[in-house]
This record gives C-alpha cells, structure tokens and sequence, in this order.
C-alpha cells in the first residue's frame, strides 16, 4: 500500500494523529490540571481550606466513623448483581453486607482525609476474586465532621479521572480508547521522528511572521521535539500503570492458575493470610501499630507519616493491619510496609527492600503519578503537559491549513469539519473547565446534588461551545479562519476572570490575602493560574483579529483584481499568496 | 487496503503482544523468577513490543506476513503459554 516507509509514517502520523488527537488533547490538558487536582478541590470546596494534616487517631476517629459507613447505592447496584452467586440464593441486601476490610488514604497534599469500607461478598461466583462493594467518605481530619458527599471534589474527582477515563465507565470504555491514544502518542512520537530527519534545525526553527501553515509546523516540531522524552515518558508510563489490570489482564485471566498459586505460596511465606478463618476475633490499638511502625522506620532513618492504613479480613482471627509510609520524600508511591496481627497488635512482617524490577516501575509510575514533594517539578510537569496540547493543536491547525485552500477549490468540507471539532478540543475545552469553576461559584452553597449540577454544567457548556464553532465555521470552507478561535478566546478571558471574582466575592479570599496577608497557596495559585489563562487568551485573541483582517484584506484585493483581470477562481489565487 | 493496516496493528499487535506477555511470565515463573515480579517486567516490555508491531504493521511491504507473524506468533506464544503454566501447576 505504501511505496516508502516514510509514506507510511506519514500516512499513519495523520492519521491516527488526527483521529486520536482529539482524545490526546484531553488527556494532556486534564492531565496538566490532575497535576494540582488536590488544590482545584481547595478552591472548589471553600470549607476544606487549611493545612494538609497528618492521620488522626485511628482508634478514637477513624474507626467509629468506619463503623457508621455504608455499602455504597450506586457501587451495589451496578456490581452486586456481577459479583453474587445467583444459583445460592437471593442477593444479601446492601445494609447486611459484611464488613471485610478498612482502609485511609492522605498525602502530604491532603488537609481532607479519605477512607472507606469494602464490604464482602457472601456469595460470590469467583471465591478468588476480589470481592467487594464499597463505600467511601471524606473527613476533616481535625474534627472528624463528614464532608458532604454530593460537594464535587472537582481536581481530584472529576479532572482526574477525566485525564485517564474520559468519565466513559461502560466496560471501560474510556480506559482502553485512552490507552489506545497513549499508543498513537507513542507511534506519533517515533513516526515524527522518522518524517523530521533535520530534527536539530527544527529544535532551533520558530517562524512566527510566516503564514500559519509553516508557523504552525515549526511550533509543532519545535513542541514535540523539546518535550520529546517527557511525552514518550508519560504516554508509555500511562500504558504501564494500566496494564496489568486493564489493557494485557493475562495474570487474572490466561494465567489465573499460575497467579493464585503464587498468591498462596505468597502467604504462606510471608505469614500474611490470603482468606478469613472464618472465627471472630477483636482488633486491637491501631494507634498503638502506628507507633511501632513510625519507630521502625525512624531506626532506618525515613520520614515516618502514614500515607496509607489497611486492615484486611476486619473482624477475623486472619485479620491484618497493614501501615504504609507516605510518598512525599521520594518517587515511588506508598511503601515500606510493616503488617501487624489485628487481634494482637504484634507485627507479623516487615516488608524487604523492594527488588530492582519493583524498583524500576515504581520509579515510573510514581514519576507519572507524583506523590513526591517537589513544587518546581510540578510546575514543569504543567508545562510539559501544556506543551503537548500546544503540539496537538498545533497538529491540527497544520492539518487545516495544508487542504483548506484544496477544499475550497473543490467545495470539500473535510478541513472546515476538522478546524471545528480542533476549536472545541481546544478553546472549547478549557470553557468548559473554567465555566466549571465558575458554576460552582454561582450554584447555592446548600443545594442538593450540587456536583452532579456542575458536571452537567460542564458537559452542556462544551457542547454549546462545540455548536458555536461548528455554526461560525463558515468562513474555513472559503479559506479563511473560523472566527470561533478569536470568540472563544475572549469567553475563556471572560469566564476566568470572572472565575476569579467571583472565589473573592463568595468566599473573601482575594489575592491580595492568599498571597500576602494569609498566605494559601492552593487557592491564589489557581487564581494566578486563571488570571494568567485570562491574560493569554487576549492576546491570542487580539492576535487572531489581526490574521483575521489580513486574510479579509487579502481576499477582498484579489476578489477586487479578479473582477477586473483574467477571471481565474479566488482560490486559485490565494494559493499563490503568501 | 488501509483498514487491512490498521486491523493488522491493532488487533495483530494485540494479539502478538498478549502471547508475548503470557509466554514472557510463565517462562519466567518457570525459571523460579516471582509471579508479580516477571508479571512486571515483561508488561513493560510487552508496551514496548507493541509499538514495535504496530508501527511494523504499517511499514512492512507484505501484509499477508504480517498477519502471518502478528496472529500466527500471538496464537503460538499464547498456546505455549497454556501448555507452560499445566506442566507448572500440576
């Protein structure tokens, strides 16, 4: 099919690049954002605005606050039915559920604490499976109060598992059409490679003062290959961090057998038991373990707060409190792992220094998922993040501008249809994200549902914003630029700043206090954030207005030189323009 | 022709690639390297080998061999897998 290799690596960089770039574009910009999800939640819920904090006593607040926690509605309804034996009998009702294991979970981010309850399965089709349904809950740490469940955790809840899942839960449908754009960035990366062998001049090749076609390919290459290793890195270690359990599940599928009997001779070597024993057992101090763990890891010299407590098999005479150290002073995620008989309290293993395959990919996907402590690296993660939508969308603008004039000469619809759907992946999602904000500004701090009102809000405004751009696209199919760039733009100003306002008005904190006089950085760094979105959207809209009126100026003088001359079609003219 | 490509990469890369995971970790369980430790080794490699393919899938001139080496490897690698955990487990 393909005369060359390099016609091939063309054709599949397009293509596929094309395709699958709309979803890029929202991995890489809801990513950037995931980057500070936890801060985005400081500003969306104004009552959960103070210091991280570290795990409170699990003995006299975590534990009566997990007894009182539910089986969740919507958990039971959607996975009961797939988990219960139904030839045993009738479903055990949600409310009757056993309770099987605890757990908590805070970073050094977290002034909120999460926990929850996984309760088990009494008849379970598959014994060995992992059987349960849960329910989770959020509490301020400081005084144990629960935090409403229906206040939308909008960084760490819903632009998170946007960046990853595209919210498309159906047999994890958004999971594998993600992983499948990772694989494009991946292919993309290596075929650009191969298309762009002068890849030293292009690192040093920026013309803006040319037409768009050729500006747009030099910021594309020069934004691809300056960010070159870290897009590799992030799309490869995205795959990775789903593999095993979604995209090659051969551990619990082909080579299950294999598995659980690795699984047992797991248990038994460690002495951490893999099943209840069936005879009812009382817990011990928690906070007593939590103790005894600090001390170890203190005796080997690390920083010792909980990130991350587990107990399994609650209530059994198998039960086992594992207590793992918090992510912040290095890459790999949680670790170190001291495990302690529930009833007893004494300490049943330590877990061994990790093994170098172990050591490899947790410094991957740590390095993808960033636990650690290091806000310059943040920051930088954000702009190389941002630098990848910029080459995305630098993608599609070249795609555009390479056939628009071909289009229009043939009266095709292809690069008119592309430049819309590139004006609501781009300008029409950030409207989205930042309308967000603002919604959850102007929604009553009491109403019902109130995140359920600002999803919904989010996705109707991004198909406003998607029917905007298609309804003003006319002007593409006559080679011009679709004025839904420059429009969107000053909406994005409008809305951030608006955003900005509106977090002072409701809340009373405005810059000048969450810099200077209070200083919390959470918030005023999502202000300066928005005011610096605001700030750029204008001159890229002030920019556009320009390049608008020059091709207008343009078209009309050839339109002028046409009436009076040879009569050869606009088009055909303007390609000759440069 | 072009949904030929495609289908060879995706789905011929897929298969290829679940062999090679499959026969990659049993082969190692085999040689005494821990279950969860060969399991994650070899599906960073297994991404690696898929974009390999993938990318092959489009430039090789034949795509007959292409299916031939994507399926016929993916279905071999994956029987040998199945035959590798029997003769482990029982």
């Amino acid at each position: 099919m393909f005369s060359s290799l390099r016609l091939s690596m063309s054709w599949l960089h397009t293509w596929f690049g094309l395709v699958l770039g709309f979803v890029l574009m929202v991995a890489f910009f809801f990513g950037s954002l995931s980057v500070f999800d936890r801060e985005i939640d400081r500003w969306a819920i104004p009552q959960t605005r103070f210091a991280p904090q570290p795990m409170p006593s699990f003995d006299r607040m975590l534990l009566p606050i997990l007894r009182q926690v539910q089986p969740d509605e919507q958990d039971y309804a959607a996975n009961m039915p797939a988990l219960h034996d139904a030839s045993k009998g009738p479903m055990t009702p949600r409310l009757e559920l056993p309770v099987d294991e605890y757990w908590a979970y805070t970073t050094h981010r977290d002034p909120v604490l999460i926990m929850g309850v996984g309760f088990g399965v009494p008849q379970p089709k598959d014994p060995a499976a992992h059987n349960h349904i849960h329910g989770n809950v959020t509490i301020d740490p400081r005084t144990g109060e629960l935090l409403r469940d229906d206040q939308l955790k909008i960084g760490s809840g819903f632009f998170y598992p946007m960046h990853y899942s595209l919210h498309l839960k159906w047999r994890d449908l958004g999971i594998w059409i993600v992983g499948l754009a990772a694989l494009t960035m991946l292919a993309a990366l290596v075929s650009g490679v191969i298309l762009h062998r002068r890849i030293w001049r292009e690192f040093f090749t920026f013309r803006p003062w040319k037409r768009t076609q050729r500006s747009a390919l030099d910021l594309h290459n020069l934004t691809g290959v300056v960010a070159l290793p870290f897009h590799f890195f992030f799309a490869f270690t995205g795959l990775a961090i789903f593999a095993g359990h979604f995209y090659l599940p051969v551990g619990s599928t082909l080579l299950k057998p294999l598995h659980e009997r690795h699984e047992v001779q797991e248990a038994q070597r460690t002495g951490l038991p893999h099943e209840r024993a069936g005879v009812a057992a009382p817990l011990a101090s928690v906070d007593a373990m939590v103790l005894e763990a600090k001390r170890r890891w203190a005796a080997r010299d690390m920083a010792g707060q909980v990130g991350f407590l587990q107990i399994h098999h609650v209530g059994d005479a198998n039960s086992f409190v594992s207590i793992y150290r918090a992510g912040s002073d290095r890459v790999a995620l949680v670790g170190e792992g001291i495990h302690f008989k529930a009833a007893t309290g004494a300490v049943l293993r330590e877990d061994p220094p990790r093994t170098v395959v172990a050591q490899i990919n947790e410094f991957l996907t740590g390095l993808h998922l960033q636990h650690f402590e290091h806000w310059l690296l943040r920051w930088l993660y954000v702009l190389g993040g941002l630098l990848g939508a910029v080459c995305i969308a630098t993608g599609f603008i070249f795609f555009v501008e390479k056939r628009k004039q071909q289009h229009a000469a043939a009266g095709g619809q292809g690069s008119r249809v592309v430049d819309a759907l590139a004006v609501t992946t781009v300008t029409g999602m950030v409207i989205a994200a930042v309308a967000m904000l603002v919604v959850n500004r102007l929604l009553p701090a009491d109403l019902a549902g109130r995140g359920e009102w600002e999803k919904a809000a989010f996705w109707a405004i991004w198909v406003l914003a998607m029917i905007h751009a298609f309804a003003r696209s006319g002007p593409v199919a006559r080679s011009r630029i679709n004025p839904a760039w420059r429009e969107q733009c000053w909406a994005i100003a409008g809305l951030a700043i608006s955003a900005v306002l509106l977090n002072w008005i409701t809340t009373g904190d405005h810059l000048v206090g969450t810099v200077f006089t209070d200083t919390y950085w959470p918030v005023a760094g999502v202000d300066l954030s928005l005011l610096a979105s605001a700030a750029l959207a204008v001159v890229a809209a002030r920019s556009l207005a320009r390049r608008e009126r020059c091709a207008e100026e343009v078209g009309a003088r050839v339109q002028a030189s046409d009436e009076t001359d040879d009569g050869l079609p606009v088009t055909a003219r303007l390609t000759h323009h440069g | 022709m072009v949904v030929g490509r495609v289908s060879a990469g995706l789905l011929g890369g897929y298969a290829f690639t679940w062999g090679f995971t499959a026969l990659g970790i049993a082969g190692l369980v085999a040689l005494g390297v821990d279950f969860h430790e060969a399991e994650t080794g070899v599906l960073l490699l297994a991404l690696l080998v898929f974009l390999g393919v993938f990318l092959w899938a489009f430039a090789a001139a034949s795509l007959a061999r292409v299916w031939l080496v994507l399926a016929g490897g993916g279905a071999f690698m994956t029987a040998a897998a199945w035959a590798l955990q029997r003769a482990i487990v029982h």
